[in-house]
């Protein structure tokens, strides 16, 4: 193929590009981030618990403290009924990677950091 | 990582070139109407070409080359049905069949451990790179992730693409959701587990790949254009396997980020969307778990057209041979994603531009010598 005619093409498939990407562009505005919010809003602060609940409410078998602190990793609670969330945040990984995961609203969460959550707001 | 072009004005630069080009003439506001054969039917003679005035003429060429795209290629092989009258190339009814796009998904929100800063790459078109041949102009960048093809093969599954566009985690960036588990609600997980809330909130989307199916298809309708050509009928299917592709492509990523620890994502396909009348930025996002549709998701469109024409070396199977030569015709090619067997993931351009080279050579070396 003679030069002229093979740059020819490869222009002509610049313009296909050019084409292609119409459609994307929507992508590139979301870039455009420090722009005015069009929908101003109140928002208001997230709440561990409020995951705990939810998590409580597709597994009522877990109800309770007394239910829930055997499942949680060894050490993730404390004589006071806190939790040590340093414990939870080491055993997500592992977690996530044999697939012990519960579906929340949509949030993939480890199974421990949601029965931590729900540890917070069972008695 | 994949290149992208940004739209460019092909009249503008390349005007001198395509003029002074010893082997090039271009014709302008030229619409081809139908391609003509011989009595066998086995060779394109002439094109009928028209202006939008009606003006008309025939052109005539020792081979001929169609690169309409995937929709216009089988409009044209399917009208040019004067001698075959199932349409040229059409002899086994795969003109127009196969037709496929990439499904674009709004898939959901990711808050992520890695400032949005890190990640630009990751999220569109926004870094750009000088375009040597053309001064003053850049093209773009993109990095995605895609599943890897031991997955796909593992899993049975199609290509999926995971695109992010990134902003800071929080205040006005955050989606509007009313019900359920919201960005605000992880994040103070994430301060609990990790001592700060992650940095970054990202919109996901994934742009999959269809499989070829022949009832997708584009088929010749009963009303006719300006220049009397019959418009076309697309007939577009997206399957029950394509959409469980696109879900288990969102729980793996989803699972990927949990177990890399870089994040976590909401998968909300069905209920992520852009609030009507706001501009495309975070605020104007809304996520309603009550819409989450894991069978009947809707969908958009990449504004990719592909498999109409495809590609086999077995004539029972596919319209164009390995030299994109339409099977039943000696001197007709297809250049363009119509040939395409199969549709994968990325944006078709760069193949489309090697079928071109490829298909230039073949004519320069074997049709036109």
């Amino acid at each position: 193929m003679s030069t002229s005619r093979r740059d020819f093409l490869r222009g002509a498939a610049t313009v296909v590009v050019a084409a292609a990407v119409v459609g994307s562009v929507r992508v590139d505005r979301l870039a455009a981030l420090d722009r005015r919010a069009a929908v101003p809003r109140a928002r208001s602060r997230g709440d561990v618990a409020k995951i705990g609940r939810r998590y409580l409410e597709l597994t009522p078998t877990e109800g309770t403290r007394a239910a829930l602190a055997p499942l949680l990793p060894g050490g993730a609670t404390n004589p006071n009924g806190e939790i040590d969330w340093s414990v939870i945040a080491q055993s997500t990984s592992d977690e996530f990677a044999r697939g012990d995961v519960v579906v929340i609203d949509g949030w993939y969460l480890a199974r421990s950091e949601a029965r931590a959550a729900a540890y917070v707001v069972a008695r | 990582m994949i290149q992208i072009a940004y739209p460019l004005s092909f009249g503008e630069v390349y005007r001198r070139e395509v003029r002074t080009a010893p082997n090039v003439r271009t014709i302008l506001h030229a619409n081809v109407l139908r391609l003509n054969t011989d009595p066998s039917g086995t060779s394109v003679t002439d094109v009928d070409v028209s202006t939008m005035s009606k003006h008309q003429w025939k052109v005539r060429a020792r081979a001929f080359v169609l690169a309409t795209g995937g929709i216009e290629v089988p409009r044209l092989l399917l009208a040019s049905n004067a001698v075959r009258p199932k349409g040229i190339g059409n002899e086994n009814d795969l003109v127009g069949r196969y037709f496929m796009e990439h499904i674009d998904v709004e898939a959901g929100f990711a808050l992520l451990t890695t400032p949005a800063k890190a990640l630009d790459l990751y999220t569109g078109f926004v870094r750009d790179v000088p375009e040597d041949r053309i001064p003053g102009r850049t093209f773009g960048v993109k990095g995605s992730h895609i599943l890897a093809e031991s997955t796909l093969t593992r899993e049975g599954l199609l290509g999926a693409e995971i695109t992010l566009a990134v902003a800071a985690s929080g205040g006005r960036n955050s989606p509007r959701q009313s019900q359920g588990i919201n960005d605000r609600d992880v994040l103070e997980l994430s301060k609990a587990l990790a001592g700060t809330r992650w940095p970054t909130i990202a919109y996901v989307r994934i742009l999959a790949e269809q499989s070829p199916e022949p009832d997708s298809r584009v088929t010749l309708g009963d009303t006719r254009d300006a220049l009397g050509m019959p418009r076309v009928e697309l007939d577009w299917r997206v399957t029950g396997d394509q959409r469980r592709s696109i879900r288990r492509a969102a729980a793996i990523f989803a699972n990927e980020l949990g177990r890399a620890g870089v994040g976590r994502f909401q998968v909300g396909i069905g209920g992520t969307s852009h609030i009507i009348g706001a501009d495309l930025h975070f605020s104007g996002f809304r996520v309603e778990p009550e819409k989450f549709d894991a069978e009947d998701f809707p969908v958009g469109v990449g504004y990719h057209h592909m498999g109409t024409a495809r590609m086999h070396t077995d004539p029972q199977r596919g319209v164009v041979d390995e030299h994109c030569r339409v099977h039943s015709t000696t001197n007709l090619f297809i250049g363009g994603s119509a040939v395409f067997p199969t549709s994968g993931t990325s944006t078709p351009t760069f193949t489309i531009v090697a079928l071109a080279l490829r298909l230039a050579d073949h004519l320069q070396r074997e049709v036109l010598a």
